[in-house]
């Protein structure tokens, strides 16, 4: 994981799971990429988002207060492409984000590095 | 030549002369006995009255023949219907009207008187003795000539007066209202003798027939010679007989009596029912009698009235069994009633077997068992059951000890059951011999026809009956096992109408229609609600209910929520089926509610457990791969290095059990920290833990777990507890800060010397202080002084809720 093939790109990371943040902030920071965050906070995660000029994004759909898309519908407005790393199954997701990325947890981050480079190959 | 005829009549025609001849005096004296004595001859004898008219004519006129000469109706002739006298041989002979005397005074309507007619009358010329005077007058009936009255002189001397003629036509009108008399007493007699009734006269004096019509003979074989002079009660029953004599009484007492009916002694055929019209007509003191034989229309009436009778008898019979249910009881009843009807003592039912020759009186009622059932009996045990048992022909005994079709062991099985009179009618189905009704008494009877019948009757009733009872039993029992099974099905099932109100629910189904109809809508609540896979509801007329009233089969039915009277919500599943009506239309509908509920719970609960596995699976891995990496920080030894790593593992290990003892169970933080203590051999006696009670949510639970070991741990290899002198002190409570509950733990070691300063770092400090900020919302700091180590874990005890975890995370102690 040291091709540095997500350089100079800011990734942020919304995810509730300390350890689960730690090892996607280490595998983006393998590859490269400067990891916003990470936070399981959507109103920090939102502060985050208009605070740096972010490249990609990983979420978390569950952020301790139950399922919410609001992020989701903040960086769609935003033309920031993301991945959802999610426990739920397609029938939770509303028909407007049927078509982001999803990765079912568990997953391993390399997976999860792999589909950022995916969003952000021209 | 007719003219000259005439004259030739005048000729010998000399009435005139009488006019002028002298006459003797009337003798009346003479003229009167002479009535009196026809009229006597009239009352004994009307038939000779003619002829004694004949002699009183010829006495009285003083001739020497005299007669009557009546027209034949329809002939040319005169018959001469009396005569006496010289002429007494042509009594009975015929003369042509033409030819004689005769029918010149019928056509004149006169007296007249000839001389030597014979000159004119050729008839007369040869007669012996010759007739000189003739004197004829009209015999009149009912006004008009019909004969003559005559009498003759045979000598040419003699010659009649006018006295002779005033007598003669005074004889005449006599004899003319004889005649008429006569001819009324014998049209009397004629319907007297042809009546079809009884007419006879009795005598109120002495009571006896004085004259009877043949009518009796025809009718009661009884001759004149029977009756005449006999007492009039003499062939009368003799329980008639008190009511005739009072009937006699009561016409001598001058009563008109009518419609008097008695039975009187035919001969040879029994009684015959007569009914009597008689009155009596004093100063006779005769009584005159009609009777009419009423035996037939008797009979048929009597008939009618037993066949009513039985009629009603059989009505009753039905209308008492009808609303029994137990075959014994209708058995009795009816029979109860049958042997009161007839007057008889017993009855049984026998049913028997042909295959082991048995008989089994399965029913009795009287008798000397006093109508209890009889156990299995060898058929000679009951042998007045035998013969029509085995046959299956009815069996008619008027009398056992006399009847020729009993065999002598049958006889002396009757004599010790005092059985005598019975009639056994065989009870067959479908032509099978099945068994017989038995009716039987202890004296000797005559059965009536009747009596058979109605013991038939009765029979067929009472085997249907009690066919009926068996059936119905069976029936109910079946409905009983039915219903049962129907109220105790684990699942609701009502047949509902058209209407939607349900005819028949069971008793499940009462949970989900109380107010009886479905879909239930009781006025308070909406009770059903269910949604499509889009999530939006179903419509009430996509209920199953309302599609099974459109002919639609809904089974195996849909997932619908109930919402029971407390509110809560039930999992269900709804089917329906249409029920169809005779002509195929839809009547209603059967609805089939199965609770699911705990069903949906469960399977809703292992999708939260799976999830709840899941998640924690990813958890502890990457916890793992934390750990893993981080323990390697600051360890001298590989042995340091496993141990640290097991300790972790150990504690994590020990959170999961506390965590899954049930999905998203909340753990006692009082518990949590002993535990961890106790993990780390910890002696009781250096720590002290105090705090109100709280529960964690899962995900506090597990940081707090692993900052408790990662703090024990270290404790335990540096801090207070691994110096007999150290104290370590754990408390925590509960503060509000900024409108949340926080929960605040201290971590106290007193007493310890940290000679060589190392202090946990590390994977437990960031545990600490980042793990607590990051997941937890709050803060953690870890303090090593050089006596003291100093640790505070706060955070809010915010229900941070996971879709996963299906519980509340955490709640305020008391």
């Amino acid at each position: 994981m040291n091709r540095q093939t997500l350089h100079g790109r800011k990734v942020l990371i919304v995810e509730d799971d300390y350890f689960q943040a730690l090892e996607t902030q280490e595998s983006l920071q393998d590859a490269g990429a400067e990891v916003i965050g990470p936070t399981g906070d959507g109103a920090e995660a939102e502060r985050l988002i208009s605070g740096h000029a972010i490249d990609a994004a990983v979420i978390d759909i569950n952020l301790g207060l139950g399922a919410s898309f609001e992020l989701a519908g903040m960086l769609k407005r935003h033309g920031i492409p993301f991945l959802f790393v999610t426990g739920y199954d397609a029938a939770v997701i509303p028909a407007e984000l049927s078509k982001v990325d999803r990765l079912s947890k568990p997953v391993c981050s390399w997976k999860i590095v792999e589909t950022v480079e995916t969003l952000l190959a021209p | 030549m007719i003219e000259h005829s005439q004259r030739a009549v005048e000729d010998v025609i000399i009435t005139d002369e009488l006019a002028r001849r002298p006459s003797r005096a009337a003798d009346l004296a003479a003229e009167n006995r002479a009535l009196a004595r026809l009229a006597e001859a009239m009352i004994a004898d009307p038939q000779r009255v003619l002829d004694q008219l004949a002699e009183e004519v010829m006495e009285l006129t003083r001739s020497e023949s005299a007669g009557i000469s009546l027209l034949e109706r329809g002939e040319g002739h005169f018959r001469w219907v009396a005569a006496t006298g010289q002429f007494a041989p042509f009594r009975n002979g015929t003369m042509p009207r033409d030819a004689s005397p005769c029918g010149e005074v019928v056509s004149r309507d006169t007296v007249l008187l000839f001389n030597e007619a014979a000159h004119i009358f050729p008839a007369l010329r040869d007669v012996q003795p010759k007739v000189y005077e003739n004197l004829l007058v009209p015999f009149r009936v009912e006004g008009e000539p019909a004969g003559t009255v005559w009498a003759i002189k045979h000598t040419p001397e003699g010659r009649f007066e006018r006295e002779d003629a005033r007598v003669l036509e005074s004889l005449a009108r006599f004899a003319a209202a004889s005649f008429r008399l006569h001819s009324a007493v014998l049209q009397r007699d004629r319907f007297f003798d042809l009546s079809r009734d009884l007419l006879a006269i009795a005598s109120t004096e002495d009571g006896t027939w004085k004259r009877v019509n043949p009518s009796f003979t025809r009718i009661l074989g009884l001759s004149e010679d029977d009756l005449i002079g006999h007492d009039f009660a003499e062939y009368v029953h003799p329980d008639d007989q008190e009511r005739t004599r009072d009937v006699a009484a009561r016409l001598a007492a001058g009563e008109v009596v009518d419609q008097f009916e008695h039975r009187v002694l035919c001969k040879g055929s029994g009684y015959r029912v007569i009914q009597w019209h008689a009155a009596t007509f004093p100063p006779q003191g005769e009584i005159y009698c009609v009777g009419r034989d009423v035996t037939q229309e008797r009979a048929a009436q009597a008939a009618r009235r037993d066949a009513e009778a039985r009629q009603s008898f059989l009505l009753t019979l039905s209308d008492t069994i009808r609303t029994l249910v137990d075959p014994v009881a209708i058995f009795h009843e009816a029979c109860r009633l049958l042997l009161e009807w007839l007057r008889a003592d017993r009855a049984s039912y026998v049913e028997f077997d042909p295959a082991a020759d048995f008989a089994r009186v399965t029913l009795q009622f009287g008798g000397e068992d006093g109508g209890k059932p009889s156990d299995n009996a060898r058929s000679d045990d009951r042998a007045w059951a035998l013969s029509p048992a085995r046959t299956g022909q009815l069996l008619v005994i008027d009398d056992a000890a006399a009847s020729g079709g009993i065999s002598a062991d049958e006889r002396a099985a009757l004599a010790s059951l005092q059985l005598v009179a019975f009639i056994n009618y065989p009870l067959r189905k479908d032509g099978e011999h099945l068994g017989a009704f038995c009716v039987g008494q202890s004296r000797p009877r005559e059965w009536t026809d009747a009596e058979v019948e109605l013991i038939s009757e009765t029979a067929e009733r009472i085997w249907a009956a009690i066919e009926r009872a068996r059936a119905e039993a069976a029936l109910r029992e079946s409905q009983a096992r039915l219903s049962a099974v129907f109220d105790g099905l684990p699942v609701a099932v009502g047949v509902s109408d058209r209407s939607r109100n349900f005819v028949l629910v069971n008793q499940a189904m009462t949970r989900f229609a109380p107010d009886n109809t479905m879909p239930s809508a009781d006025g308070r609540r909406w009770r059903w609600t269910a949604r499509h896979r889009d999530g939006t509801p179903l419509a009430a007329d996509e209920f199953p209910g309302a599609r099974a009233l459109r002919g639609e089969r809904v089974v195996p039915g849909i997932d619908m929520l109930y919402t029971d009277d407390s509110g809560r919500e039930i999992w269900t599943s709804v089917a329906a089926l249409p029920v169809r009506g005779a002509g195929g239309d839809i009547i209603g509908f059967v609805a089939v509610v199965s609770d699911i509920d705990a069903l949906m719970r469960s399977l809703e609960s292992q999708g939260t457990l799976l999830a709840e596995l899941q998640h924690r699976v990813r958890n502890i891995l990457a916890m793992i791969r934390s750990v893993v990496r981080r323990t390697g920080e600051g360890h001298t030894s590989l042995d340091d290095y496993v141990a640290h790593l097991l300790g972790r593992i150990d504690a994590m290990a020990r959170t999961q059990v506390l965590l899954t003892r049930s999905a998203g169970a909340d753990v006692d933080l009082d518990g949590l920290v002993r535990e961890e203590l106790r993990a780390q051999l910890a002696r009781e006696a250096q720590f002290e833990i105090s705090g109100p009670d709280v529960r964690l949510s899962p995900k506090a639970a597990e940081v707090v777990t692993l900052a408790m070991h990662e703090l024990a741990t270290n404790s335990l290899k540096y801090g207070a507890l691994a110096h007999p002198e150290g104290r370590l002190r754990i408390g925590w409570k509960l503060e509000p800060r900024n409108g949340e509950e926080w929960l605040v733990v201290r971590w106290k070691e007193t007493g310890i010397q940290l000679a060589d300063g190392r202090l946990i770092r590390g994977f437990g400090t960031d545990l600490i202080t980042r793990r607590v900020a990051y997941e937890l919302k709050g803060q953690g700091t870890i303090d090593f002084a050089r006596k003291s180590v100093l640790a505070s874990i706060e955070f809010p005890l915010v229900p941070a809720t996971s879709v996963l975890e299906t519980t509340p995370s955490a709640e305020g102690g008391k």
